[in-house]
């Protein structure tokens, strides 16, 4: 016998997604009191002076990581409009500059600016710190070392020691780098910077193969010091290693970004919860709209390569999108995509390319290893 | 095992997992979040051989706020409707200068007019109407809105000139102007443009408002499921728990669809027509008024009533379904000479959307109508759905 229960319960969720949709285009306000939208902090962008600039900026750039909004790039980039792209602006604001570009994965721009910035004024820790990361992020690791010892010149010890044991564990001395962040975890008591050290070493943890420990090590860095990218790293951690429910609990306390939706919707594939496909559908919008914009579609390349290997299973696509995002940023994320993408497409040729590609950078990775 | 016993594992199971999906999208349809950079969104649509020009634009609450502080005067970082309604001379003055249209070099000021919040992937919109005649081979826009305030802001333009699809982004930092190029219009319709009716501008009007009518009531569910009521408990043909009546009104007849799709049809024109005109008004009680009157239908269903005749309260609650169609009309701000060419076409649409609906519901009735629990599951299993369905209406239309 048909069991009405689930009719009943099918038609009233029917009716009651119809109605939401219904208000989810046209909203009908009936009382002045209606809460229609939310607004975001204020930032003031008619900054006079560079030190208010650079107070606005820093202030907007922290909204766009903490709100995963990409608006507050925008407004950061208008509190310094009086000293973009200009070469005599103070490096302090230069360096700022950088830093949006590089929240835009506008990596070529972020890395012209420093270089400039950095011959006026070669002590600024910050801005060497960032170019560290832009060489790491392009995968000349001895390059980023020598930006490294420059932090150390300019006076950060902590950051340049970081900045080290982070390129070490690129390059495959995962014990050396395990013990230096051990030790620096132990001469601080900051819980923050305790989080942070956690993190970094959790991803240490990845590269050694070690899943297990690093999964530990990002849940007790999350519960020190929560930030969007350890969760995400986090996440992808535990898909990995089919521990889906952890992945979801993470990824329920995180803003819905793309990147979040993407391990939300693969996570329930996983589970063969049928709404996967109803998520996927909205990132693939969510990415025709950015297309809309007409940005460079190398920005959301990682997006739409995760889109078809974890969610369509388009292989062609996948590997396209994987290799136009290899041109931008070549961390070990990306190297694992474009060969997960390779292999999809069933293209051996490029798999062995691309493993070897990866190889040539001297980046030693037990998850490359592992496909 | 049956077949029929298999058949209604499958179903069950289908159903479960139905459900499932559909309660989680409702879910998804939460506060949005901004995941991509601020945009504005502008259409501009003019029909082949028409020198008419209707245009909507479309600015985020949290882009106006961020140049505009008397919108959150309370500083509480919230945004009610009474803030939002206050400040809407402003926030039109707001987009007069930083929207500048030209017609060929002339001058060409759009009169916006308020349409409606609408919410998007990244939030709260409020959308503008305006119209305009343009008979030169190009249109210039200048857009400068968040110039100083948000480097990445951009325009994302859309639509049809002249029947040709037109889309462009403008930045107000880098490309303020735009120039859009009109294919030329034969010299009589220049004519029209300032008469306004002549017969080509009419049908244009009336052709370009059709697909409007289609368009609201294929996507107004809230008249197709009042729609939905009254046809229920008509059987077409003899259903095969005939005799089994639940209490549910049994009545044979293609009579009695079509006399409720007319009552239907009949009611609506006349309050959509008075309100086209500016002869009446609608107001805050129609749309709660709306899902009221699909709940009493339904509840008719289940709990007949003999002095109500389902043509009556087609009738009836059509007169208030039409108020609703009206606030189509009103925010499209048609010249006199062309609205009653608008009209006509918008009325067209609505009645063809309406019998597509119709004929869709014949051939659903006739594919389960033979199913011995029909009755039961569809007409009573619906009404009761239905019921859900006009409460959760009312409670979100009337809800703070």
């Amino acid at each position: 016998m048909l069991n009405f229960r689930y009719l009943y319960i099918f038609l009233s969720c029917s009716c009651a997604a119809l109605a939401a949709h219904a208000a989810g285009r046209d909203i009908t306000p009936t009382k002045d009191g209606q809460v229609i939208e939310v607004l975001l902090p204020r930032i003031r962008s008619f900054a006079v002076t560079p030190e208010a600039a650079a107070i606005a900026a820093k202030q907007a750039i922290t909204l766009a990581r903490e709100k995963a909004d990409s608006r507050y790039l925008g407004r950061a980039q208008a509190t310094l409009q009086k000293w973009w792209d200009a070469p005599t602006a103070p490096v302090e604001l230069a360096v700022l500059q950088a830093t949006i570009h590089q929240g835009r994965h506008e990596f070529s721009a972020a890395r012209r600016v420093l270089d400039a910035a950095l011959k006026r004024d070669p002590s600024h820790a910050q801005g060497w710190l960032t170019l560290a990361t832009l060489e790491r992020l392009a995968g000349n690791y001895p390059a980023a070392l020598t930006a490294c010892q420059a932090v150390q010149q300019a006076g950060a010890v902590l950051y340049a020691r970081t900045c080290e044991l982070e390129t070490w564990s690129l390059q495959g001395q995962h014990a050396a780098a395990r013990g230096g962040f051990e030790l620096l975890r132990r001469q601080t008591t900051s819980p923050a910077v305790q989080g942070w050290l956690l993190s970094l070493s959790a991803e240490n943890d990845e590269r050694a193969g070690l899943d297990a420990q690093a999964i530990k090590a990002y849940q007790t860095s999350l519960a020190l010091a929560p930030d969007t990218y350890t969760a995400i790293a986090a996440t992808d951690a535990s898909l990995r290693n089919l521990r889906i429910e952890e992945a979801i609990k993470i990824l329920a306390t995180q803003p819905d970004s793309d990147a979040v939706l993407l391990r939300k919707a693969y996570a329930m594939k996983l589970q063969n919860n049928p709404a996967w496909q109803t998520v996927t559908v909205q990132i693939q919008e969510r990415l025709d709209a950015l297309d809309q914009r007409g940005d460079d579609p190398a920005s959301h390349a990682r997006e739409r390569a995760l889109l078809h290997v974890w969610l369509t299973g388009d292989g062609r696509r996948a590997l396209q999108s994987a290799q136009l995002n290899l041109t931008l940023q070549k961390e070990p994320f990306d190297w694992w995509l474009a060969i997960k993408s390779a292999q999809l497409a069933g293209d051996k040729t490029q798999v062995e390319t691309l493993k070897r590609a990866a190889g040539v950078t001297g980046l030693r990775d037990a998850r490359l290893a592992k496909i | 095992m049956t077949t029929a016993n298999k058949l209604s594992i499958v179903l069950t199971a289908l159903l479960k997992r139905c459900s499932l999906l559909v309660a989680f999208c409702t879910l998804l349809a939460g506060p949005a979040l901004a995941h991509k950079a601020s945009d504005a969104y502008l259409q501009v649509v003019s029909a082949a051989n028409s020198p008419s020009f209707t245009w909507q634009l479309s600015v985020a609450l949290r882009d106006v706020d961020a140049v505009m502080d008397s919108l959150d005067q309370d500083n509480d970082r919230s945004l009610n409707w009474g803030e939002i309604q206050q400040n809407l001379p402003a926030i039109k003055n707001l987009i007069a200068d930083n929207l500048e249209t030209r017609c060929g070099n002339q001058a060409m000021p759009l009169s916006w007019t308020f349409q409606s919040l609408e919410q998007r992937s990244d939030g709260v919109y409020t959308r503008w109407g305006a119209a305009s005649t343009c008979s030169q081979s190009s249109l210039n826009l200048q857009y400068d809105l968040l110039k100083n305030v948000d480097a990445t802001h951009r325009l994302l333009l859309s639509g049809s000139l002249q029947g040709q699809a037109v889309a462009a982004v403008v930045s107000p930092q880098n490309k303020p102007l735009l120039t859009l190029a009109i294919a030329a219009l034969s010299s009589n319709t220049d004519g029209a443009s300032k008469t306004g009716a002549s017969l080509s501008a009419g049908f244009s009007a009336l052709a370009q408002f059709f697909p409007e009518g289609v368009h609201h009531l294929a996507t107004g569910y809230d008249h197709l499921a009042f729609l939905l009521a009254l046809m229920l408990p008509i059987m077409l043909i003899k259903s095969a728990s005939d005799s089994g009546n639940h209490g549910t009104p049994n009545r044979p007849g293609v009579w009695d669809l079509l006399r409720t799709v007319t009552g239907f049809t009949v009611g609506h024109s006349i309050t959509l027509i008075l309100a086209s005109l500016g002869w009446i008004a609608s107001s805050a009680w129609v749309e709660p008024a709306i899902a009221i009157s699909i709940g009493v239908s339904a509840l008719h269903n289940l709990y007949p009533q003999r002095w109500l005749r389902s043509d009556y309260l087609a009738l009836g609650f059509g007169l208030i379904h039409g108020l609703g169609f009206s606030n189509i009309m009103r925010e499209a701000n048609i010249s006199d000479s062309l609205l009653p060419w608008a009209l006509a076409g918008f009325n067209l649409g609505v009645e063809a959307g309406q019998l597509v609906g119709v004929a869709l519901w014949c051939g659903v009735h006739w594919v389960l109508v033979r199913w011995p629990k029909y009755d039961q599951v569809v007409v009573r299993g619906g009404s009761w759905a239905l019921c859900v369905l006009a409460v959760v209406w009312l409670v979100q239309r009337l809800a703070a």
